[in-house]
């Protein structure tokens, strides 16, 4: 009972800071706004990109100037030949000097021999020589890239069955329908936009910073001197204490709340149909966060340490999880899989893109294991410290 | 059976002693005054009391039930009004009473019912609605008191309830206490104040470097020093003859001269006043002014300790 009365007063209390109000729940609409507007570009929904066919020279080196087989039927395969313009039977010069001039987007040498070196055990080796659009050198540089793999993969199959004399026939790539499946991210066949992602990113790194709610009440209780009277009174530590952090996660799901409906009614951002992974990932990001305010106001002497302490670890996660841009460095990108942001964002991301539950619950777990772990260290440290107004 | 029994109480702060071997005996509807300099140890007193420190040595015993065996049950009984001021700033004077008289278990008409009693005991009724913010340093100090007493508790402690504040807000503060014990609740005031623990309390004790050096009446402790009375006099023409006369008188102990004053130390001022008077007029000193003043506290302490209460 007691532990409701002070949740309670404690929204009662909040809600009356203006400046709260502001930090909660209009700071994070209007920050999704502005970055979801401003690095839309980045993100694949902003624009399909539309592929035009590449202009790709073959040059057959070697004797008898055939094209193998095995290439000639992937070249012909409907839908690859739907992606490629293709010009046949050209001088390594030749088409050396039309891919300089721009004529050409691509060029692929092949050998002569690539059939025989393959069913004599080889490995399938093309030469790409590259052109000047970026964009259409990764697309040659998939689809042909793709054959290798494929011819290769498949020629290590018919040695490993020739190995257990099971015998068989080296297998036609060609068997293979389509080597090139037009995708999409999400079951729903969408992928998220710029505005979905700093939904998603902004909700985690406020919900944390929710956080400083309860650092800064445990701190002003100390320091208002409320805080001796309400430990002269018939209550344990652990009500005040319990209290204290369920009225601060209170205003956390409402804040989670009003950042879901208002960017879905002011922005359309979809935030797939996992209502209750939704939810569960609300509560786990909000427990993380109170038990990291928790863990650093409990082990602080002021209130300015432990605000500057609990700001410079939010701030360090939301960045190595790519909750302000998406990072390329493959470095930090391990790093951020150690943070609570990193597994919020992937579930969250992946509950926009319709993922299957079974992929959701992934992530969800892993930021559940996180949250426990807090859970544990706060239960630790409170047990340890604890909280009162003579500590 | 004392109502508030503190036995043998010890609490140290790293090597420093801060209560040393304190022993108190507090009765039922008193108000006990506990007197001492800042640091003296009555605030450490008051939070073992209350619970809110560890006793590192001995016992207390309120109403029976010992701090340590009980302490909700003990906290239950206790009002505590703190030295600090211990509000929500932004909060109406209502709301803060209210929520701390929740959590002292009141609800529904009763709750409605005890924190308008409290508000209309410190008046602050008509202010209700009104945050701390808005009120003066008096008026805090009145809410801080409502927030203690809306449960009704058999114990009050007042912790320098009247730092910092105006003449008017004092007189009330004091008036409250006095109307809080007629109502029967037992008070213990602490100060460093001598004139507001003189003024109230029934019994007082006198604390110095966490030890009780006296405790009892106010009678009883002037009692227990041999403390003399004084007379001041401010006179025309006093000459060294008169202050001659006077040091030789069997009755006054000493006599100390500056221009027109003189101080008089003497056992009785009320047995020798006349024979003072009589030296004067025969050497024809025209007397101005003449004051009789008993030992107080405050010349108790002194006397105790060699230091002032607000040394």
């Amino acid at each position: 009972m007691n532990i409701r009365t002070i949740a309670w007063y404690e929204l009662k209390r909040l809600s009356r800071h203006r400046t709260v109000l502001f930090n909660l729940f209009l700071l994070p609409m209007l920050l999704i706004f502005i970055l979801g507007t401003a690095l839309s570009s980045f993100f694949g929904a902003a624009e399909d990109v539309e592929l035009k066919p590449l202009s790709t020279g073959l040059v057959i080196s070697g004797s008898t100037g055939d094209l193998p087989a095995s290439f000639e039927a992937f070249i012909e395969n409907p839908e690859i030949a739907s992606m490629l313009n293709l010009e046949r039977s050209l001088t390594r010069a030749e088409a050396e000097s039309r891919l300089r001039s721009g004529e050409l987007e691509f060029v692929v040498v092949v050998p002569d021999h690539l059939d025989d070196r393959m069913f004599s055990g080889g490995s399938a080796e093309l030469e790409l020589l590259l052109g000047k659009d970026s964009v259409q050198n990764l697309v040659g540089e998939s689809l042909f890239g793709s054959y290798m793999d494929e011819a290769n993969s498949r020629q290590a199959l018919f040695m490993t069955a020739a190995a257990e004399g099971q015998g068989g026939d080296s297998v036609s790539i060609t068997e293979r329908p389509a080597y090139v499946n037009a995708g999409q991210l999400g079951g729903q066949g969408e992928s998220y936009s710029a505005v979905q992602y700093y939904a998603a990113s902004m909700m985690i790194m406020f919900l944390l910073n929710s956080g400083m709610m309860v650092s800064s009440s445990l701190y002003s209780e100390k320091e208002d001197h409320t805080l001796y009277r309400l430990q002269s009174m018939p209550l344990s530590g652990r009500e005040i204490f319990g209290g204290k952090i369920l009225g601060c996660s209170l205003i956390t799901f409402a804040q989670a709340g009003i950042i879901i409906l208002g960017s879905n009614l002011l922005y359309g951002v979809n935030w797939g149909n996992h209502v209750w992974l939704l939810i569960l990932v609300c509560v786990l990001i909000s427990i993380a966060s109170m038990t990291i305010a928790a863990v650093v106001s409990l082990m602080t002497s002021s209130a300015a340490t432990a605000s500057g302490i609990i700001q410079a670890v939010i701030i360090a996660m939301t960045f190595l999880s790519g909750g302000f841009t998406p990072l390329p460095v493959d470095i930090i990108r391990t790093l951020g899989e150690f943070t609570v942001n990193h597994w919020a964002l992937q579930g969250i991301l992946r509950m926009m893109l319709g993922a299957g539950t079974s992929e959701v619950l992934a992530c969800v777990g892993i930021l559940g294991a996180i949250s426990l772990g807090l859970t544990a260290a706060a239960l630790i440290v409170y047990r340890k410290v604890g909280y009162s107004y003579h500590a | 059976m004392a109502f508030l029994q503190a036995q043998d109480v010890v609490k140290r702060y790293g090597s420093k002693l801060s209560v040393d071997h304190l022993n108190l005996n507090i009765h039922e509807g008193e108000i006990f005054g506990l007197l001492g300099p800042n640091g003296a140890g009555k605030s450490t007193t008051i939070n073992m009391i209350c619970g809110l420190l560890k006793i590192d040595q001995g016992s207390i015993e309120v109403d029976g039930l010992s701090i340590e065996d009980s302490p909700l049950e003990v906290k239950r009984r206790i009002g505590l009004v703190p030295q600090d001021l211990a509000l929500y700033e932004n909060m109406t004077a209502a709301d803060n009473v209210t929520f701390f008289a929740k959590l002292y278990g009141l609800r529904g008409k009763l709750l409605k019912e005890r924190v308008e009693e409290a508000l209309s005991f410190v008046g602050l009724l008509d202010r209700a609605k009104d945050t701390p913010s808005t009120f003066s340093g008096g008026m805090k100090r009145r809410l801080n008191i409502a927030c203690a007493i809306t449960h009704r508790p058999k114990l009050i402690i007042m912790d320098e309830p009247t730092v910092g504040i105006d003449p008017q807000s004092r007189n009330h503060i004091l008036e409250s206490v006095r109307k809080l014990n007629e109502m029967g609740s037992t008070v213990i005031y602490t100060s460093h104040y001598m004139e507001e623990v003189a003024a109230i309390s029934s019994r007082v004790a006198i604390m110095d470097k966490g030890r009780v050096i006296a405790c009892g009446t106010q009678q009883e402790l002037k009692e227990q020093v041999a403390q003399e009375e004084k007379i001041l006099l401010t006179a025309d023409g006093i000459t060294p003859d008169v202050v001659h006369e006077l040091n030789m008188h069997p009755g006054i102990t000493r006599v100390l001269h500056e221009g027109p004053l003189l101080e008089i130390y003497l056992p009785s001022a009320q047995n020798n006043l006349q024979d003072v008077l009589f030296i004067c007029n025969q050497h024809e000193a025209v007397i101005q002014s003449i004051k009789c003043e008993e030992p107080d506290l405050e010349t108790l302490f002194l006397s105790l300790t060699g230091r002032t209460l607000r040394d």
